[in-house]
């Protein structure tokens, strides 16, 4: 049994609106409202949603780069919420994040060699320069560029290459949890699959354990061992991505999958169109926060949040009812070999 | 024109443009010989990744082209009439009648301070003509005493009252085509209001009311979320079948391609390098970058270990490769690539190709 | 696998210095009052090694208030001196000075901005409410009363002058940085655990300060002129000491009799208070995102 490396359970982040001259609290955009998840040793979590879902905010509440308002996180037993200074950036050290931006995510003005030692030198992860200096070229060749690449400043390189840099300095605090916060969605396909496919080799190299959030399906599909679906700041549905793309229960999970335009045009399937757009997380509706969309929703789905439960072992549904729920992408064709 | 007659079902012909683009840095190379004809009715697709030029090529058409590009070879042909050698004028009477583009980013062109609905009856209002055939035809009369000051000539011109009557009746039609659900209140409202798939519906909705004969879509759901994605791509389905104008869809996304186009022209660092019917491509892709793109993919419907990619990154246009400006990149380039330009070649079922690996002069 | 790559590795700054020059040199007027802006300091700084500094000293008064003629080009002052080997040594003072209050304006401006653009909270509120005083009394008369306060002489005139001039940096630079720490590679620096002090001193001020730099040349000649002024009104240098403002009050009892005395030392303060803000005007020109494409 693999153990559990990071735990989140009831994590809340809502940002407060102020207004008016005294600046008093408005109201609050609950961005994370209540968020439970579970990531072991070595394996892919993706955390798939739409603009708003408040995927991305949970991965930085993790780091700490924004506070959380509640909840836990657990990282291989130890709660971290509440550590502090030195404590904190001990731990912090066993995490590293790759972000969305390659163009603004590097200093325009520090060097590549700067920008991998500075982390291993602040930390005193290795003693010398000439340590430090070496570390950061044998990092730079694993992400598949080359030590003259060091000596160079972010302006000249590709998007593709600024992403295999900002992967390198994730690396350099050894650390054991990489968060990939839609690490590809500003580049172009075929440097995606470069990347995505650096992403597998580096996991597998430094045993990480990945939590990839994306909005891309297709992305989370290729790379993850089991998906997280949220909405509205809270997982509508949790399970093996098998579960997920091939027999999702949740209302929310079959629209998606269904929806997704899938580059194949001898496909034929049933899509599912959701009507109305995202309500406002200023404004969560009552009981389920799906219903407003749901084609299912009942008068029950406005009084009463359904949980986040256990239908089978590992398969999370927050849901009032066992939908019986078609295969969002034919069976016959799934199994299609390229 | 000897080649009028089998190509006299094309709407759009656009003939080896190309297109430079004068920055700081130097000449870049944007359009390559751009060749492609959109028929009358269909649904085209021009895929390729950032920087390839489709974006351009659809500026080029409706003529907002930014200061520093300058076209240098080519024209593109409507119905006959070359774009190209338009006066500013009657480029922009092409715009206002003929084409209607629509962009990845609805906020930028709309005006924020007047509503959705001052903004669609000023589209409405350029055309008297069709009003006053409307009115005529819907029996849309206003209160007495404000009727037809104005008799001046043969032609039929309503009173402004009137027109903006018209107008407004119009404007509903067309926003409840695009399906949004209470075009009266849309109507009322500001750009920020809204959300951005309805907004995007507005565009539509724009676009729309010119009853264009080409409507250009550039990464319209682009920016969207996958659900709104999906209403979106529905709405032009449903338009696809109501409509008869033809549609020149841009995107990166070949999951949008394969689900909304009749026929699909990728392109690469300024060039069409393959054009064929939807099915065919994705069937039997012959363009080496072709093949990679799909491969590079990550698919849903399909099992896939590791996903194959295109080494490196797409050219510098300013310093284009020679020849194929694909073949740095390619993994069967031979010496021929490097040297010579590879045309645009048929090789049956209306699927063309360049690339030297499919000419008679093949290594 | 490396596809075409510029084989350049420049620093941003030195491509951007590059890309500036060349901006630079299209605008005629800017050309000129930079070159003569470069003439100036050149002139300061070579000064006291063409000109021996006791000429400033060396008192000729059967020679004094000679008109402009072959051996003195620009005539002589009240004590004999030749006044363009003085207004070439004073030049040297002038710029200085100038220099001096700039350069301790930026370092002060710079450094509180920053802090308080990047803390926030408190820190940020008092000092503002700092500057906002700074900005409510006009800057001549504050460095007037400063001036008074601390006393006569040289340094009390560049201190004075100094304490006005540092809000304005602070301002611009806590603007700025209040948009940098927004950026993601801040964030990325804080994921990556470093301390907050780090990254203002090593990251956020050295990608924020070009404005300000800008902005002190654009100030450069306007500093030039306060300090002229007040010197003129009696603060700052004694009767002897070669400087600007100084050498036109002393003309100005021979307005009538040497009106040169007065004209040239003006002429002079005003070419290089002109060229200053042509340059810096230049350069800001320069940097105009507007301008790039």
């Amino acid at each position: 049994m693999t153990k559990t490396v990071l735990e989140i359970k009831g994590l809340k982040k809502w940002f407060p609106i102020t207004g008016g001259i005294l600046g008093r609290v408005r109201g609050y955009v609950k961005a994370v409202d209540g968020v439970d998840l579970e990531i072991k040793e070595g394996e892919t979590y993706g955390l798939v949603g739409e603009s708003g879902s408040g995927k991305t905010t949970v991965g930085r509440c993790i780091l700490r780069l924004i506070e959380p308002t509640a909840g836990e996180i657990i990282y291989r037993g130890q709660e971290i919420t509440k550590l502090k200074g030195e404590a904190f950036r001990r731990v912090r050290r066993k995490f590293g994040i790759v972000f969305q931006d390659p163009y603004a995510s590097l200093d325009p003005r520090q060097t590549i060699k700067g920008a991998l030692t500075e982390p291993m030198k602040y930390h005193k992860i290795l003693e010398s320069d000439e340590e430090a200096v070496e570390k950061a070229k044998d990092l730079i060749k694993r992400v598949g560029l080359n030590e003259d690449h060091l000596y160079r400043f972010p302006h000249e390189f590709s998007g593709g290459q600024r992403q295999r840099i900002a992967v390198a300095r994730a690396l350099t605090t050894d650390p054991d949890v990489v968060i990939l916060d839609e690490p590809t969605s500003f580049l172009d396909v075929s440097v995606q699959a470069q990347i995505l496919n650096l992403l597998s080799d580096l996991q597998k190299e430094f045993n990480l354990t990945y939590l990839f959030i994306s909005h891309n399906l297709s992305v989370i599909e290729h790379m993850s061992n089991r998906v997280g679906v949220m909405y509205l700041g809270a997982i509508m549905e949790a399970a093996d991505k098998e579960i997920i793309y091939r027999r999702p229960e949740h209302p929310y999970t079959h629209a998606l999958i269904s929806a997704l335009p899938i580059p194949n045009p001898a496909l034929t399937r049933e899509r599912v169109i959701l009507s109305g757009d995202v309500p406002s997380p200023v404004d969560i509706p009552s009981g389920c926060r799906f219903r407003t969309r749901c084609p299912y929703a009942t008068d029950y789905c406005k009084e009463k949040e359904p949980p986040l439960v256990a239908r089978q072992p590992g398969h999370l549904i927050s849901c009032h009812y066992e939908l019986k729920l078609s295969a969002p992408i034919p069976l016959a064709e799934a199994s299609r070999k390229t | 024109m000897s080649s009028a007659t089998e190509k006299n079902d094309a709407l759009l012909q656009v003939n080896n443009v190309r297109l430079d683009f004068h920055t700081y840095a130097g000449e870049v190379k944007a359009l390559d010989g751009v060749t492609f004809l959109v028929k009358k009715g269909e649904a085209l697709g021009l895929v390729g990744e950032s920087g390839c030029g489709k974006s351009v090529t659809a500026l080029t058409i409706v003529g907002l082209l930014p200061e520093n590009a300058s076209v240098t070879e080519g024209e593109i042909l409507l119905a006959g009439e070359n774009l190209l050698a338009m006066t500013h004028d009657q480029i922009r009477k092409v715009r206002a009648n003929k084409i209607a583009m629509v962009f990845q980013d609805p906020t930028t062109f709309l005006n924020p301070v007047l509503t959705i609905g001052e903004q669609l009856e000023e589209v409405f209002l350029l055309n008297s003509e069709r009003l006053a055939n409307v009115a005529a035809e819907r029996k849309i009369e206003v209160e007495a005493g404000k009727e037809e000051q104005d008799t001046s000539g043969a032609a039929p011109k309503l009173a402004r009252s009137r027109q903006k009557k018209v107008a407004k009746a119009l404007s509903i039609d067309v926003l409840s085509q695009v399906r949004l659900a209470d075009p009266e209140r849309t109507l009322k409202q500001y750009p920020h209001e809204l959300s951005g798939g309805m907004r995007q519906r507005c565009m539509i909705a724009m676009a729309l009311a010119r009853n264009p004969v080409l409507f250009i879509a550039d990464e319209i759901t682009t920016a969207l979320d996958v659900t709104i994605q999906a209403q979106i791509l529905e709405l032009l389905r449903e338009l696809k079948r109501q409509l008869s104008g033809s549609t020149l869809l841009i995107t990166h996304d070949l999951g949008v391609v394969a689900e909304l186009c009749d026929r699909v022209a990728v392109m690469y660092a300024g060039n069409i390098i393959e054009l064929a019917d939807v099915k065919e491509l994705f069937a039997n892709p012959l363009h080496p970058y072709t093949q990679g793109l799909m491969r590079a993919i990550p698919m849903i419907d399909r099992r896939m270990e590791r996903l194959e990619t295109i080494p490196g990154s797409v050219p510098d246009l300013i310093y284009p490769p020679s020849g194929c400006r694909f073949h740095p990149r390619c993994p069967f380039a031979f010496e021929k690539c490097k040297l010579e330009k590879p045309e645009l070649l048929h090789v049956g079922k209306g699927h063309t190709v360049a690339c030297h690996l499919y000419g008679e002069g093949k290594a | 696998m490396m596809a075409l790559q510029r084989p350049s590795s420049w620093s941003p700054a030195i491509a951007e210095l590059k890309f500036a020059l060349h901006l630079l040199l299209q605008n005629k007027v800017v050309l000129v009052g930079t070159v003569i802006s470069v003439g100036v300091l050149i002139t300061a700084a070579i000064g006291p090694i063409i000109i021996s500094p006791e000429v400033a000293t060396s008192i000729y008064l059967p020679g004094r208030l000679d008109p402009p003629s072959s051996a003195h080009w620009l005539g002589t002052d009240d004590y004999g001196r030749d006044l363009l080997q003085i207004i070439i040594l004073s030049t040297r003072l002038d710029i200085s000075a100038a220099l001096i209050i700039v350069g301790a304006d930026l370092l002060i401006g710079v450094l509180l901005g920053a802090f308080s653009g990047f803390v926030g909270g408190k820190f940020d509120e008092v000092m503002m409410r700092i500057t906002d005083i700074f900005f409510s009394i006009p800057g001549l008369v504050l460095a007037l009363a400063v001036a008074a306060a601390l006393g006569r002489g040289l340094n009390n005139l560049i201190v004075a002058i100094i304490i006005v001039g540092w809000p304005g940096y602070t301002r611009i630079l806590r603007g700025l940085v209040l948009a940098e720490k927004e950026r993601l590679y801040v964030d990325a620096l804080r994921s990556l655990g470093i301390g907050r002090f780090r990254i203002i001193l090593r990251h956020v001020i050295p990608n924020t300060i070009y404005p300000v730099l800008v902005q002190s040349t654009l100030d450069l000649g306007g500093i030039i002129l306060t300090f002229a002024g007040l010197s003129f009104l009696g603060f700052g240098a004694t009767a002897l000491t070669p400087e600007l403002g100084r050498l036109i009050t002393t003309g100005q009892s021979y307005i009538f009799q040497a009106p040169w005395l007065v004209a040239f030392p003006g002429l002079a303060i005003l070419i290089i208070s002109l060229a200053f803000n042509l340059m810096g005007d230049g350069i800001r020109d320069v940097l105009d995102p507007r301008l790039r494409r």
